[in-house]
């Protein structure tokens, strides 16, 4: 079991968010904008630029945020397998209830994991996996290593930080 | 006097905007390449039409014709005169070519911001932009744009550019980033100097052209094609290839070289300068290879970038890439302006001096300004730079362009391979002479006003160009119309106008005033950074013959070629009147050659540039012309200033063209002979290695060996002088026609074998005799209504090479005698006996030579023999009458007489040309 789209989504834009504010925090401002366009077409979104050529400077200074978004949606559907598979035994309610207190400490509803009611214990190993899995994603996305890495820490430092009271 | 040298001090940092950028100049150059193109095009489309495919053939008839005929008549007035009628819609359909070109461009280049704005989704800075809007107006309020305009981009916009009239587009990842300084400034300030030089409407407007230009060529080929008649493929599609290839990459030089531009100009402060080195060194690390080859690249490498921002020298450099290219646009343009001028009604006349002027401007301001910023940038870097690499490549730009123009493909130009290398010769020798002017200037900057040098330098540069163009032109149609014997008698008689001379003198009294000039001074304030104190250091000076040097070497060599000529005229005697034409010719040639025998030992010598030592070469000429004077005043001729000005005119004159013909290997011997004038020839990376004792930084007393020097080159100008003046004299038979008779029967065999060749070739009745007023013949039509009769073959065949020779051969012996001077009333004497007799010979002949004259054409043709034949006696005898009496106003009445007469007999030639062609 997994989450609807629309839950994934709003997961994604709150941990997108909080991992911008860390990495890129001058991209806050526009992060709904991008996190738009890269629901509506993400490979548009993640596509590099063209350069116009002439009498450009040479730049290729493209935004952190639609990878943060892509790697904040890779994030969430990691997340959201790692409950079904915590919960499965206890059943599809016991999924959607863990994924929402996730959800939920995401959005600062909970802002002590271990308050939260089915919280969910990131294990060493698991924040490795999801370092992992999000810093995959952002190379397979066109970000060259570096960078990756940046959005992957990003991303995991947001996931695991406590929320703001 | 030379002095000694010493090592430079600290360098500074150099401003780069003291004079008008190379690439401004350089745009158009390519702009030219298109006005060729468009000339082109416009006169395919009117030949190509049903009525422009008959002048096309009548064009060819034409060309042939008057090649054909032999006379020593202008082509351009016989060409005038044969498609008379159809010239003015030809000239119309080549301006429309040019405005459909550029017009296509236009509107190429104002769709461009349209597109820009819908690909990037470009919009007004909003409010999320704030900083980004806030920083960017204090930007541009900073370097002069305050009207600039800020734009952001969609996310997928990643480079920053200026486009459209003022704007500025910015990816949002940059407009975010707008407090970060060291992102953010160096970018927009780059961009808004984009903005100031208005570069991307420039840019846009070549590049729309190039697409333009790119389609348009393909037509020709497609209606060929569809036509059935592929006759112009072979020569045009190559041609056209040539032209679309060369464009593109001269395109894309272009767009990087303003690249470089802007960084300089955008950086002007050691911070600004390491924000932009810094930014720019994060994009070579973040690069992963750049995609195509350099040459094709729109921008250059960031390490290139960087390795200019650090030595601006770098980007001032004429290579030989960048003088091959100037000079190929331009006599791509050259044979097609000159087509066009020759088929116009009343510009045939300056078929040769418009295009010679205009192309010589263009080169002067890219070629020439080049030279000024190179020589001032290298005074920073303590560099020198060779002038070889663009020498050459303006001989091969201008041998590819005479080739390759699309002129050549319509017939319209024919250059001979030997005509198109002395013009190629001649350009490649005022790109030397360029150079040291622009070293020269560079030397006396401190004590010039700014805008005052490099104008020098664009002004000095263009007339060089624009004479060694002229001449290297007028010898090669004289060449082409009358082979060897023409374009030999051209060469030496290049003198009718006044300003080759002129050239010589200005060019020569601003070396001498620069020379003057140089002396020991500080770094102006114009040549360094405006953010840095000025240099402590003395300006850099290049080792240079003082004034005196270069006149004394002049004078040594005028003397020696002065004193050849009178010992030649000791031993030879008085020329016979055959001869005299002959004799004064050599003279020029001889007398001409002590310029470059002077400049020959002040380069080699003295080590002085080209420039400086035109003052030795003028001052060689100027006496050779006095002692010229002075022995022709000896013998009995009357000093005049009427006799004096001529003389000097053209020995001056034919100097001057002879040291642009030989100053390329004039630098060839000095590379060989001078101890570190290597070092002079070699490229930056050798020049940085041994830069030391090619400068000086002081005037120091002179060195001992400097007197030895001065000297020995003062001897070899005179021993070189002397051995040119020998070998002309004792070659003089291979220099100009010996005997006027000889010369005649050889005009003459020629004239008639070319005529008997293509009388009756028959194109039928072509309306050529002007009856009709519309002059439009049919080539096509084979209704021969009335061939020529037995005594029209005779005519043509017999009287009218016989004819022209003795009309030519009248005015060769008026010329000699007026040329000679002396005493009114021996001169009258000797035209009455001469030329006066002669003429009456030609009148009496006009009146009995008609009989039987059948074809209308030949008819027409010899009445106007009869009138030009009684207008020409008439005006010799007047002329006769004024000399005797010395009377300047029946002299003066007699000469333009003496012209008008003359013109209707080329008139008469052009007629009895097309009479034999039809």
């Amino acid at each position: 079991m997994t989450t609807t789209p629309d839950v994934e989504q709003a997961a994604a834009r709150e941990l997108a968010r909080e991992a911008l504010a860390t990495a890129s925090p001058d991209e806050l401002p526009i992060l709904d904008e991008t996190a738009d366009l890269y629901f509506d077409d993400p490979a548009a979104a993640l596509a590099p630029g063209r350069g116009e050529g002439t009498v450009g400077f040479g730049l290729e200074l493209a935004l952190l945020g639609p990878f943060i978004v892509h790697a904040a949606v890779a994030a969430v559907r990691w997340l959201a397998s790692v409950v079904a598979d915590s919960a499965q035994e206890e059943g599809a309610e016991a999924v959607r209830a863990g994924v929402k207190a996730l959800i939920g400490r995401l959005a600062g509803r909970h802002p002590d994991p271990s308050t939260a009611p089915h919280a969910l214990a990131l294990s060493d190993a698991d924040v490795a996996r999801l370092r992992a899995v999000t810093r995959s994603s952002a190379t397979s996305a066109g970000l060259d290593e570096a960078r990756a890495g940046l959005v992957a820490d990003a991303v995991v430092g947001a996931l695991l930080r406590p929320a703001a009271t | 006097m030379t002095t000694t040298t010493s090592a430079p001090g600290a360098r500074w940092y150099p401003a780069t905007t003291f004079a008008p950028s190379r690439t401004a100049t350089a745009t158009v150059t390519l702009a030219t390449a298109l006005v060729a193109a468009g000339l082109y095009l416009g006169a395919w489309a009117e030949n190509a039409s049903p009525a422009g495919r008959e002048w096309v053939a009548r064009l060819e008839v034409c060309v042939e014709r008057t090649r054909a005929a032999g006379l020593t008549l202008p082509r351009a007035s016989a060409l005038e005169a044969c498609t008379a009628g159809v010239s003015s819609r030809l000239a119309l359909a080549s301006a429309l070519g040019v405005v459909v070109v550029a017009g296509l461009a236009a509107i190429g280049a104002l769709l461009v911001p349209v597109v820009l704005r819908r690909r990037h989704a470009l919009r007004p800075a909003d409010a999320r932009f704030t900083t980004a809007v806030a920083r960017f107006g204090a930007l541009a309020t900073e370097l002069g744009v305050p009207r600039a305009r800020l734009d952001v981009g969609g996310p997928r916009q990643t480079d920053a550019f200026a486009y459209g009239a003022g704007r500025v587009a910015l990816p949002r990842a940059l407009a975010l980033r707008a407090r970060d300084v060291r992102l953010f400034d160096p970018v927009v300030r780059h961009e808004l100097v984009h903005v100031r030089r208005r570069d991307a409407g420039w840019v846009w407007v070549v590049t729309a052209a190039w697409w333009v230009l790119a389609v348009l060529v393909v037509v020709p080929v497609v209606w060929a094609v569809v036509d059935g008649d592929a006759s112009i493929l072979g020569a045009y599609v190559w041609r056209s290839v040539v032209l679309v290839a060369a464009t593109f990459v001269a395109a894309r030089a272009l767009v990087r070289d303003r690249e470089h531009d802007a960084d300089l100009d955008s950086a002007r402060s050691d911070e600004q300068r390491a924000a932009l080195r810094t930014l720019l060194a994060r994009q070579a690390d973040a690069a992963t290879g750049r995609p195509r080859p350099p040459w094709l690249a729109l921008h250059p490498s960031a390490a290139e970038r960087v390795a200019v921002l650090d030595r601006p020298a770098l980007a001032s450099r004429v290579t030989a890439l960048d003088a091959a290219a100037v000079a190929f646009f331009g006599m791509l343009a050259v044979a097609l302006v000159r087509g066009l001028l020759l088929t116009a009604p009343g510009a045939s006349s300056v078929a040769i001096g418009v295009p010679a002027a205009g192309l010589g401007l263009m080169l002067g301001l890219t070629l020439g300004l080049a030279a000024w910023r190179d020589a001032v940038l290298r005074r920073a870097a303590g560099t020198r730079a060779s002038v070889a690499p663009a020498a050459a490549g303006a001989f091969a730009g201008i041998v590819l362009g005479g080739v390759c123009s699309l002129g050549n493909s319509a017939g319209l130009s024919h250059s001979t391979p030997v005509g198109l290398a002395l013009t190629a010769l001649g350009v490649a020798g005022a790109v030397v002479l360029t150079r040291g002017l622009g070293e020269l200037t560079a030397d006396a900057a401190p004590h010039l006003p700014r805008v005052a040098a490099w104008v020098v330098v664009a002004v000095g540069a263009s007339a060089a160009f624009a004479i060694a163009l002229w001449a290297g032109l007028t010898v090669d149609a004289s060449l082409s119309l009358g082979g060897r014997w023409l374009g030999l008698m051209t060469a030496a008689t290049l003198v009718p106008v006044v300003w080759p001379a002129a050239t010589f003198w200005g060019l020569a009294a601003v070396a001498a005033l620069l020379t003057v000039l140089r002396r020991a001074a500080g770094v102006p304030a114009w040549a360094h950074a405006v953010d840095e104190p000025r240099p402590v250091r003395p300006w850099p000076l290049r080792t240079s013959p003082t004034l005196a040097a270069l006149l004394l070497v002049g004078l040594c060599g005028g003397v020696a070629g002065a004193a050849a000529v009178a010992v030649f005229r000791a031993v030879a005697g008085a020329a016979s009147a055959d001869a005299a034409e002959q004799r004064y010719a050599v003279y020029t040639w001889v007398l001409g050659a002590t310029a470059v025998a002077a400049v020959l030992a002040a380069v080699v010598g003295l080590g002085a540039d080209l420039a400086a030592a035109l003052v030795a070469g003028i001052t060689a000429a100027l006496v050779a012309v006095a002692g010229f004077v002075l022995l022709n005043t000896a013998l009995g001729g009357h000093l005049t200033w009427g006799f004096v000005q001529p003389v000097q005119r053209g020995i001056v004159a034919m100097g001057l063209v002879l040291v642009l013909v030989t100053a390329p290997g004039l630098l060839a011997v000095r590379a060989g002979r001078v101890p570190g004038a290597g070092a002079a020839l070699a490229d930056d990376a050798v020049a940085d290695a041994t830069p030391v004792d090619a400068w000086r930084d002081d005037a120091g007393d002179a060195p001992r060996r400097a007197p030895r020097r001065l000297v020995a080159a003062g001897v070899a100008a005179a021993a070189v002088a002397g051995l040119l003046g020998a070998s002309a004299l004792t070659a003089r038979d291979a220099l100009y026609p010996a005997a006027t008779a000889e010369a005649d029967a050889v005009a003459a065999r020629v004239a008639a074998a070319n005529l008997a060749g293509t009388v009756g070739s028959g194109d039928g009745s072509d309306g050529s005799d002007g009856s009709d007023g519309s002059n439009r013949p049919s080539p096509t039509d084979t209704s021969v209504a009335v061939g020529p009769s037995a005594a029209d073959v005779r005519y043509l065949q017999q009287v009218v090479p016989t004819v022209a020779a003795s009309v030519n051969a009248l005015d060769r012996a008026l010329a000699a005698v007026i040329a000679s001077g002396g005493d009114g009333t021996a001169m009258a004497s000797e035209i009455e006996a001469g030329p006066v007799a002669a003429a009456r010979q030609l009148r009496d002949l006009a009146r009995t030579d008609g009989a039987g004259l059948e074809l209308p054409a030949v008819v027409a043709a010899h009445a106007l023999e009869v009138r030009a034949a009684q207008d020409l006696l008439s005006a010799v005898a007047a002329w006769a009458v004024g000399l005797r009496f010395d009377d300047a106003s029946v002299q003066g009445r007699a000469q333009d007489a003496y012209t008008a007469a003359f013109g209707e007999w080329q008139r008469w030639g052009a007629m009895v040309s097309a009479a034999a062609g039809s």
